[in-house]
């Protein structure tokens, strides 16, 4: 892959500057909320003597635009979904994690012990961490009846009181299952042209889109919204605490299912700080704080709540991803 | 004599190091990427016209840029209109209270875009403050959601976050106007209507001007507003960019779509130079 | 139509600013206020022209109580002190703005204003804006602005402090001659004596927010009323005086009752030869050459200092020699009740 480092570095001389020196011991995470969460994260860096500098994102899209930025040197691990392996290992944007390293590696559940998607032969390229869906919530004290298809965000009784994640992908995939097509992440051209119509038609009923889990939680209480295209099972939490008879649910259609997990960068600069942050995060305590806090379900232990894994679509890699977000600024593009 | 020409040299030197690295370079750079191309992921280093023509000929951008214009527009009218009688008022204040309220319009200056993007959906919410003004007046009986997450939220979340820029540099304009000329006008018979439109307004305009350019400029390239605010239909065109390079990674066509906003802004800040430098400020003459 | 001011008062916070002012300026009079700085004249002047509002006293012109007419309103205008032209404006429209407030549009309009510019020698810089012009030419633009109204009355508020000595004299008689011409009254604001002597009708000398004295440039020379007076305007020598008419320097010819002061200008002073009444032994201690005229420093035997003025060199008297100074009854004037000094 032939690189013109030269105008590059210029764009990003400041980032390089600040963000390439990883001082030793010392480790970086580019992650979602609620992987680094203080309950393991301080006893972490008492226990390791590493520091953890945590930059968190809204969606995917955004995490391999900071990777590839940098190619990698930004960080050192990284929480990536199973699907996304191709994309960033095509960038040569990771490394395999040494399992000499990795001593609470066996307290992965049997499913989570070797998954195909994050092997490289008998190399490991991702350590499972958490998995989630991405649901549809739904104020149980606004709607009289309970939603069970999709249909329900077009439901013109709905109108301006649902949201959606601000998110291609999601949205399209969302879409595909509505529309009933077989895989929704390799949809045709003629697929497409429905899912966008089907989505431009839903912006009619939507009050707004949402950047992010808080900033989704954020929108749906100054908008009064009713019902949500969500971010995953944390929101639930987030909305039951400030008071909503929030359900989550997950569609007939499905709903999108996916598996995080940690990957080692590339460019990671302490590798020894690295291997020890993706060994605590499979202690069982963190599993733990995963499954009560944010409603994942872990990978090392069964999970409270989350019997719905049969009736996830899990994530993919896609057909084309810059044909998804075309569209998906068509979409947004269109006026409704 | 020589160690002073020295340090001259020095200066300047670095003087235009500073600018080439940090104004000249960038530019070029972005020229440069918006010939490349991306597959698989990966900016391709061949040169093609292929991302201009695509930002030429799709619909979607053009119709986003013609949106974000108006909106850019507006909100620069509005910020140019509100702040020009604020600062009329604050102009007329007592000199101790007019230079505090002048502070205190600078103040938000130094706050947080995001923040105060936040505190407009807490003002205009379904929760927020005019929802319970209104109810409280009553106005109406049930909170109301058609204030947030449209276009017009965008707008007034805008000239809320960018009419200091207006205030402060009308002021700037206003206080320049010596009370004698002004005496001067009222002297040869002229009433205050007639002394605004014919001496204050042109005096202080060359001022007022290098506002309304901060917010068009501003407002034109802004993505965050549109995007917490803005609702469906609050993508512009600094969103489209974002998208490509924080979202799509498409940096190359990131780069065209840049381009476009950058001339745009150029020719706003070339036009607004030569508006606040009217011939009737220049010494050289007929 | 006269202008009458009838005890006109103005205070800031509790400082009288102007304080009993009592004046008739005659219609078509060329009407200095002289007075240093601090002095209120240009105060004064604001309150004429409306720019500020007096706290005591009535304005009058003619039949007219004009006190409370705001400035826009009054048939006065004034050329301000730094002259205040519209800097936007061209030549033309800076002396077409009062125009074009009364309503006037149009040929006449370009008529009056083309005619007026010419008559103030500016017809090559119709289109230059102030920027582009010299101090000398900004005045007159500024005076042809307040002439093409036809103002009854003109207020001029150090219309020419801001000129070198050369150009000061050009506009000194063009003022003059803009007064003669149009019979208009001036009221002229300076703190320079030679040019309100040169220029005025007559002058009233403030002192400290009070009217010294109102009168003609030659009654101030010659019979000022005050010792202010007598020392604002020109050089003079003044002596104490009791009620038998004895000074330092001998008894004068005229008593007057009470405590009074008797002056005599420097150019009246006998030297060497007199048959005065009054005179003293004198020593000279300066001498200054002022090309047409010498100014002489002499001390007395009491140590007072005496001014002479001689024409040309001077008398041929050596620095140091002593000689007799006399002070002829005829040349002195006396300041009646001015008390002991």
């Amino acid at each position: 892959m032939p690189k013109l480092k030269f105008p590059m570095m210029a764009v990003c001389l400041a980032t390089f500057a600040i963000g390439s020196t990883a001082s030793a011991q010392e480790v970086r995470l580019l992650a979602f909320e609620g992987y680094a969460d203080d309950a393991w994260r301080v006893p972490f860096e008492e226990a390791s003597g590493c520091k953890v500098a945590v930059s968190y994102v809204g969606g995917v899209d955004e995490m391999f635009a900071k990777m590839a930025g940098s190619d990698g040197t930004d960080f050192d691990l990284v929480s990536i979904d199973t699907s996304l392996y191709p994309r960033y290992a095509e960038a040569g944007l990771l490394q395999a994690f040494d399992d000499q390293k990795l001593s609470n590696i066996n307290n992965l559940l049997p499913a989570f012990q070797e998954v195909a998607a994050v092997q490289d032969g008998e190399k490991r390229l991702g350590i499972p961490i958490a998995w989630g869906s991405q649901g549809l919530i739904y104020d149980a004290d606004e709607l009289s009846d309970a939603p069970t298809s999709w249909g329900a965000m077009w439901d013109p009784e709905n109108a301006q009181r649902v949201i959606a994640l601000d998110d291609s992908n999601n949205n399209i995939v969302m879409a595909a299952l509505y529309l009933g097509f077989d895989d929704p992440f390799d949809l045709t051209d003629e697929q497409m042209v429905q899912v966008r119509d089907k989505l431009i038609d839903l912006k009619g009923n939507l009050l707004s889109y949402y950047a992010g889990f808080e900033d989704g939680v954020a929108v749906w209480e100054s908008g009064a919204a009713t019902m949500m295209l969500s971010m995953g099972e944390p929101q639930l939490g987030q909305l039951r605490e400030r008071g909503y008879n929030a359900v989550y649910s997950i569609p007939k259609e499905g709903a999108v299912g996916w598996l995080d997990t940690w990957a080692l960068s590339a460019g990671a600069g302490d590798l020894d700080c690295a291997h020890a942050w993706a060994d605590y995060s499979l202690r069982p305590e963190v599993g733990e704080v995963l499954n009560s806090k944010y409603g994942y379900g872990p990978t090392t232990m069964e999970a409270e709540g989350l019997d719905y894994a049969d009736n996830l679509v899990w994530l993919k890699p896609v057909e084309d991803m810059d044909a998804r977000v075309r569209l998906w600024n068509e979409v947004k593009a269109a006026t409704k | 004599m020589t160690a002073h020409w020295f340090s001259v040299a020095i200066w300047r030197v670095s003087i235009w190091a500073f600018l080439l690295m940090a104004v000249l370079i960038p530019i070029a750079a972005f020229l440069v990427y918006g010939f490349f191309g991306v597959e698989g992921g990966s900016i391709v280093h061949a040169l093609s016209l292929d991302n201009y023509v695509e930002v030429a000929s799709d619909p979607v951008y053009r119709k986003v840029l013609g949106k974000t214009l108006r909106i850019a527009v507006e909100v620069s009218i509005l910020c140019f209109v509100t702040g020009y009688i604020v600062a009329v008022f604050i102009n007329r204040q007592r000199p101790a209270l007019k230079y505090t309220l002048i502070f205190a319009v600078a103040i938000p200056l130094m706050m947080s875009y995001v923040i105060k993007i936040y505190s407009m959906r807490g003002l205009l919410g379904h929760t927020g403050f005019l929802n319970q003004f209104l109810i409280w007046i009553g106005l109406i009986d049930e909170p109301l959601s058609v204030f947030l997450f449209n276009l017009t939220a965008v707008r007034m979340t805008l000239v809320f976050a960018l009419v200091p820029f207006s205030i402060l540099t009308t002021f700037v304009g206003l206080e320049r106007i010596p009370d004698a000329t002004i005496n001067a006008a009222r002297d040869l018979g002229a009433g205050p209507i007639r002394i605004f439109w014919t001496i204050v307004l042109p005096l202080s305009f060359p001022s007022a001007v290098v506002g309304v350019m901060f917010t068009f400029v501003l407002s034109v390239g802004d993505f965050l507003a549109p995007e917490l605010v803005g609702g469906v239909n609050g993508l512009t065109y600094g969103r489209l960019i974002f998208s490509q390079f924080g979202i799509a990674f498409n940096w190359p066509l990131g780069a065209a779509l840049s381009l476009v906003l950058m001339v745009l802004s150029f020719a706003v800040i070339a036009v607004a130079g030569k508006l606040s430098n009217p011939r009737w400020l220049r010494r050289e003459g007929p | 139509m006269d202008l009458i001011l009838d005890e006109l008062g103005k205070c800031y916070g509790s400082t009288w600013v102007l304080k009993q002012i009592n004046l008739t300026i005659g219609s078509g009079a060329f009407f200095s206020l002289l007075g240093a700085s601090g002095s209120g004249k240009t105060t004064l002047l604001k309150a004429i022209a409306g720019i500020e509002m007096p706290d005591q006293g009535r304005i009058v012109h003619g039949e007219t109580d004009i006190t409370s007419h705001p400035m826009e309103k009054r048939p006065f205008n004034t050329v301000f002190q730094g002259y205040a032209l519209f800097p936007h404006m061209t030549v033309f429209d800076n002396v077409a703005f009062g125009l074009r407030v009364k309503g006037q549009r149009g040929g006449v309009l370009k008529k009056s204003v083309t005619e007026m510019i010419d008559r103030v020698g500016l017809s090559d810089r119709i289109h230059a804006f102030p920027a582009q012009l010299s101090g000398g030419q900004k005045q007159r633009v500024a005076i042809a602005r307040v002439l093409v109204c036809e103002p009854r009355v003109i207020l001029l508020d150090e219309p020419l402090s801001a000129l070198d000595a050369v150009l000061r004299g050009q506009m000194q008689r063009f003022l003059k001659e803009l007064h003669r011409d149009l019979g208009l009254t001036f009221v002229f604001v300076t703190h320079d004596q030679d040019e309100a002597i040169s220029l005025s009708d007559r002058i009233c000398i403030l002192n400290q927010g009070r009217i010294e004295q109102v009168d003609t440039p030659d009654a101030l020379y010659h019979a000022p009323r005050t010792t202010f007076v007598a020392e604002f305007i020109g050089l003079n020598n003044l002596f104490q005086m009791d009620d038998n008419g004895d000074t330092e320097f001998g008894r004068a010819a005229t008593p007057h009752s009470g405590s009074n002061v008797l002056t005599i200008r420097p150019e009246s002073v006998q030297v060497g030869e007199t048959h005065a009444r009054l005179k003293s032994r004198a020593v000279l201690t300066d001498r200054r050459f002022h090309g047409d005229n010498t100014l002489l420093t002499f001390r007395t035997a009491t140590g007072r200092e005496i001014l002479v003025r001689r024409p040309g060199r001077g008398d041929t008297i050596e620095l140091g020699e002593e000689t007799i100074l006399g002070f002829p009854d005829c040349d002195c004037t006396v300041i009646p009740g001015a008390g002991p000094r």
